[in-house]
């Protein structure tokens, strides 16, 4: 089932060393004093049922840091998050690295991997096989079932851990650059796979990106951020039928929308 | 030809054979010199030593006697793996139980094996009980710190998907920690072997044991029997030779996603 997730007023502030102390930390000392370093401010957005929303921000304005507090890794400073009228530690949440190389398991093959998924959902043990399979065919990866997850180039390596995300059956799936280090062809291709899925299993979707075409190309609604502290600077709605072909990025209408976010991105960076 | 001449096992012959050669002639011109620059009396040829060790292996046991230094070396490495492992992971996975034992592993670490000599033959008592509990103790230490090593390790990003899907403790354990520390803990026991080794032939030959490689090389020494001394070396060398390939050989089995 998806969920809506209710953003209310999330707000991240760390407590960092301070320069000199933090090299104290590195020389494994406790460093004495630390200053407040706010990295999000006031956070408030109601994402819907099933949409696709991408989020378009500068480095440093708190973007992995607002999944981290969506999956429940880190606690926000104040303010709430709900995934379908319950708590985040209730919600069940997929999530996409940018690093598969590392947040993945090399010392499995592709199936091993997402049957992880199905492990930590407790299914027995005879069904994993058949249905991580069905994952993995859902991304087309099924022909590279057995093969070692080191030997994977980076495009397969990144569906078979989307096939992960989606095994896990999640509530809200968060995907923190997840093509960024692929090139342009590949990328098309894992674009196409993945919002395949995606109006399959209608599962709420937040997306990072730092490319425009992406992110407007994926997306129900573009969140564009302010940077220091983070915080939402304008929520764009795409309104583009889908299925959408790919050539829609050559489009006119798809070119004004890309320079309304282009334009809010560029006004939340400037001082 | 061509294919020889690419392979990698054609130079780990050639350079063993180019050594004996040269020994062989280096030996012979000095025994030959009418005034050697290394007295006679320290100089075997390559013939000398091969004809002493045909000799020890033939009539003077000298392979029952390897197998016992070779037993004692690995009861003891075996016992320390088998303590160190679980204890370098526990250390490495509870901060209580790290900061509880810190002190000790690194006061131990601090205090040579020789030094520990003494007190094993209070203990044991005078043979090879002692010398296991040295190699125990020695290889122990390199054991639970690489382990320690090999948890901290732990790819951070793996370890936040892993809480991510919500996996158990156990889990978590089983199915991340454990084989992502393989390679250090590997890289430990393989440094723990060779200076094992060490230990071990070192140990004998001041330890009153009756049989052993030390034992043969220094009763060779006291005696100057130059040859069998050098053969008893040889053979030491080529057992730790072939104790680390067997090392590496298991280490590419187990972790067969390693460097790839
Ligand atoms: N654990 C932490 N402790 C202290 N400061 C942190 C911590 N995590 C993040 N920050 C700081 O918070 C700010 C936001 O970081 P975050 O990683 O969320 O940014 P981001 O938008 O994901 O950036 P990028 O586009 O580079 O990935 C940064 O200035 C970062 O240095
Ligand atoms: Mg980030």
């Amino acid at each position: 089932m998806p969920a809506s997730i209710q953003i209310t007023n999330v707000s991240k502030t760390y407590q960092v060393a301070s320069d000199e102390q933090s090299i104290a930390q590195k020389l494994g000392l406790k460093p004495k004093d630390r200053k407040p370093f706010q990295a999000i401010s006031k956070i408030n957005i109601k994402i819907p049922k099933g949409s696709f929303t991408t989020i378009f921000g500068p480095n440093g304005s708190g973007k992995s840091t607002l999944f981290k507090i969506i999956s429940g890794l880190e606690d926000p400073s104040s303010g709430s998050v709900m995934i379908n009228n319950q708590s985040v530690s209730d919600a069940r949440i997929g999530f996409v690295f940018q690093n598969y190389r590392d947040s993945m398991l090399t010392w499995r093959s592709a199936i091993g991997n997402v049957k992880l998924a199905l492990e930590a959902r407790g299914v027995p043990e005879n069904e994993r096989h058949d249905l991580a399979l069905e994952y993995l065919k859902k991304v087309n990866m099924a022909h590279i079932a057995n093969k070692p997850f080191y030997s994977l180039s980076g495009g397969q390596a990144q569906l078979v851990s989307i096939a992960r995300a989606f095994a896990f059956q999640p509530d809200v799936l968060l995907m923190d650059e997840p093509f960024s280090a692929l090139d342009f062809q590949t990328s098309l291709g894992m674009m196409e796979a993945l919002l395949k899925l995606w109006q399959e299993e209608k599962i709420t979707t937040l997306f990072i990106s730092h490319d425009i075409d992406e992110a407007v190309y994926l997306a129900d609604q573009v969140m564009v951020l302010n940077p220091n502290p983070g915080s939402i600077r304008k929520v764009i709605p795409v309104d583009f039928k889908r299925p959408r072909p790919i050539s829609l990025i050559s489009d006119k209408k798809f070119f004004e929308v890309r320079s309304k976010v282009l334009e809010e991105f560029r006004r939340g960076v400037k001082p | 030809m061509k294919r020889l001449l690419n392979s990698r096992y054609f130079y780990a012959v050639v350079g063993p054979v180019a050594f004996v050669f040269l020994w062989g002639i280096l030996a012979s011109l000095n025994n030959s010199a009418s005034n050697p620059p290394v007295p006679k009396l320290f100089v075997a040829t390559p013939q000398e030593v091969g004809s002493a060790l045909w000799r020890l292996f033939g009539e003077e046991g000298l392979f029952g006697e390897s197998l016992q230094t070779l037993q004692r070396l690995i009861i003891g490495f075996a016992i320390s793996a088998a303590i160190g492992i679980p204890l370098g992971l526990a250390m490495g996975y509870f901060t209580k139980v790290y900061y509880s034992l810190e002190f000790f592993v690194d006061f131990l670490r601090s205090i040579p094996a020789a030094a520990i000599f003494p007190l094993f033959i209070l203990i044991f008592g005078i043979g090879s009980p002692s010398i296991m509990a040295v190699v125990t103790y020695a290889c122990l230490l390199i054991i639970v710190v690489n382990t320690i090593y090999g948890v901290r390790n732990v790819k951070e990003l793996r370890l936040m998907s892993a809480r991510i899907m919500k996996l158990s403790k156990l889990d978590m354990f089983v199915k991340i920690i454990l084989p992502e520390s393989l390679s250090y803990i590997f890289a430990g026991l393989r440094i723990a072997i060779s200076y094992g080794m060490v230990i071990v032939i070192f140990s004998e030959m001041f330890i009153g044991v009756d049989e052993g490689l030390g034992r043969r090389i220094i009763d060779a020494q006291t005696v100057y029997k130059i040859d069998e001394m050098y053969g008893a070396i040889v053979v030491t060398g080529l057992i730790g030779y072939g104790l680390n390939k067997l090392a590496l050989f298991a280490e590419k089995r187990v972790i067969h996603w390693e460097g790839k």
